[in-house]
């Protein structure tokens, strides 16, 4: 008889199984942290042990004597949770899934990898999976099982991005408008960023140019004193609408979102602004429904003028140059898993 | 093989250079950037081979082998190479290795299949001035930085254009940003015109003692280029020649400059000297 392997068993909820007010109620915070430990180390005498929990997830690793404890461990360990989180044994069941054996391993191979994500691919989930590691490391759950599974898992996310098109491109719009920038200025540090508009879409877009270095940001607003409130948690200056033509010349990256019945940027005040910069490009994107700036300034030189369609056409193009990797990357990771799996299985 | 070492290792420098070029091509194409290990060990094999055949074709003539138009041109693939591989760490441009490659392996080919490629190498006239020396390999030198201006600003034109058509992805999310290239383009332009500047004051000193060594031709289409540059760079700093503009211009000025070749490796009174004695020819750019 083949050799069963080791009890290693997960109980967890994802954005795939459950509403985000189920995932909210879940969810585990800084300060709960702990007692979920302990619940699996002493309550449920699990010698391994590890909680990976992010925005969109909670998953609970740990290792059983064998298979068959993992099985008879599951419903003690929604009933602990449903008292923890206050809600019906039903309702966690219902809302979670079970893994066991080697659909673990593939599991932990694929959410590293970032395909199991809610946005395809990511990044940020691998490091959320390292943290999670490190944590459980530092707590001393994590004993050979988890860390062979763990560290392998890191080494799959590595190759999916090296050899797949699985985080290839920019698929949001804050993202798709940070490469374009990146692509006329480099470093966005010494960039000059304008934005009209306090709307959360101009927001949204301006904190991920600002999380690639941006700082030195001018915000405009019909209102002076809204253009002042996001100035002041923006640790940007604020401005009158109607210094904003002078302004274009000085600018390199131009974020417009107000909600207006017509243009506010016409031709001839870029092709003015255009003129003083000696070249410099001038990327204006305009994320207002009607548009901000006449469309018709896309033909001019040195004015790279992308609108929200111009983004969101880039952004799903790429988004789907993700999806046709999505099955190859599959089907390797499962491989590299099996072969952890029969690995762990030999030794047990 | 080996009827003609010379040439075999140009030939040798030549294919490296391609395969360098294939190798960082099919990433690209990929979307992807090359590894580097694999692809400055083809460069460095071609950079060596290419450094042994003008080295061995300098010794049959005691001179620069820069004698003729294939010469001149092996020569200015091998100093876009060398500043590449030299200046690695300051021009660190993504893909810049893999556009130089390419522009190395097409000077290559195109001096390999030339009917000079054949004849007999001519040497630097008075390859014993080294003034004269020094002001081929100037002139040399500003050329191949010519060749990596040439090579920015067509990265810079491509990049614009993905950009203008809302391109992304494969070798646009490659390439280095509008500004960098820019900044480049213009401090290359700079380097290149002062050293060509300098290669033409030195030539023109000689020519002042001897008038009748260097044809009108030869004079006016170098006279032609080094103002082009000049004028270029002049009108850059004013920017009055900016973005596009600009970047055609430093491609059509280098097209000029290769072209300009031809007239140049013939502007002079040549004669094809016997292995081992004193060249009298004065071919340079």
């Amino acid at each position: 008889m083949a050799n069963p392997g080791p009890g290693i068993f997960l109980l967890g909820s994802t954005h795939r199984t459950a509403p985000l007010a189920v995932r909210e109620r879940l969810a585990v915070p800084p300060e709960r942290l702990e007692a979920i430990y302990q619940l699996l180390r002493e309550k449920m005498s699990l010698p391994e042990c590890l909680v990976l929990n992010t925005c969109n997830r909670v998953e609970l690793y740990g290792v059983a004597k064998s298979p068959e404890a993992a099985e008879a461990l599951r419903r003690q360990l929604i009933e602990e949770i449903s008292r923890l989180h206050r809600l019906e044994p039903g309702e966690v069941e219902q809302y979670t899934f079970f893994k066991q054996r080697g659909d673990v391993v593939e599991h932990v191979f694929g959410v590293a990898a970032g395909l199991d994500s809610q946005m395809l691919g990511e990044t940020e989930i691998l490091g959320q999976v390292k943290d999670s590691y490190a944590d459980a490391t530092q707590r001393g759950s994590a004993g050979p099982v988890l860390n062979r599974i763990f560290q392998k898992s890191f080494q799959a996310a590595k190759w999916a991005r090296t050899n797949t098109a699985i985080g290839r491109g920019a698929v949001s719009v804050g993202s798709v408008a940070v490469e374009l920038a990146t692509r006329m200025f480099g470093d966005l540090d010494r960039s000059r960023l304008l934005l009209i508009g306090v709307g959360e879409v101009g927001q949204s877009v301006l904190q991920a140019l600002r999380s690639r270095g941006a700082r030195n940001v001018t915000i405009a607003s019909r209102t002076f004193a809204h253009a002042q409130e996001l100035a002041g948690a923006q640790e940007a200056v604020a401005t009158e609408l109607t210094r904003v033509p002078a302004l274009l010349s000085e600018s390199d990256i131009v974020l417009c979102a107000l909600s207006a019945e017509a243009p506010v940027i016409t031709r001839v005040q870029l092709a003015s602004a255009a003129s003083r910069r000696a070249g410099v490009p001038l990327f204006v994107i305009d994320l207002a429904v009607p548009r901000n700036v006449e469309p018709t300034a896309t033909e001019l030189e040195n004015i790279f003028l992308y609108n929200m369609d111009d983004l969101a056409a880039i952004a799903n193009e790429n988004l789907k140059t993700r999806e046709a990797a999505v099955d190859t990357c599959r089907v390797t990771l499962a491989d590299k898993a099996k072969q952890v799996w029969e690995s762990l299985a030999s030794r047990a | 093989m080996f009827e003609n070492p010379p040439l075999d290792f140009l030939w040798t420098g030549v294919a490296f250079y391609l395969a360098g070029f294939g190798y960082a091509l099919a990433a690209a194409l990929r979307a992807r950037e090359h590894g580097r290990p694999a692809f400055y060990t083809l460069i460095g094999s071609g950079f060596a081979a290419q450094s042994a055949g003008l080295y061995l074709r300098g010794l049959e003539t005691h001179s620069l082998p820069v004698g003729n138009a294939f010469e001149l041109l092996q020569a200015l693939a091998w100093v876009t190479i060398f500043l590449k591989l030299i200046l690695r760490a300051t021009l660190r441009l993504r893909l810049l290795g893999f556009f130089a490659a390419g522009l190395a392996a097409a000077l290559g080919v195109i001096s390999l299949f030339m009917p000079s490629a054949t004849r007999p190498p001519m040497g630097v006239a008075e390859a014993g001035n080294p003034w004269i020396e020094f002001h081929v390999a100037l002139a040399i030198f500003s050329y191949g930085v010519f060749g990596l201006l040439a090579t920015t600003s067509m990265m810079y034109l491509i990049q614009r254009r993905g950009l203008e058509r809302k391109r992304t992805g494969g070798i646009f999310g490659l390439l280095p940003s509008l500004a960098e290239l820019d900044s480049l383009n213009r401090q290359l332009l700079l380097v290149g015109a002062w050293a060509l500047s300098v290669a033409v004051a030195l030539g023109a000193l000689d020519w002042v003692q001897q008038p009748g060594g260097v044809s009108a031709t030869k004079l006016g289409v170098t006279v032609a280029v080094w103002v082009g540059y000049l004028v270029a760079g002049w009108m850059r700093w004013r920017n009055r020649l900016v973005s596009t503009h600009y970047a055609w211009s430093c491609v059509g000025l280098f097209a000029l400059a290769i072209l300009s070749l031809w007239p140049v490796s013939r502007g002079h009174n040549a004669v094809v000297p016997p292995a081992s004695t004193p060249p009298t020819s004065r071919p340079t750019p």
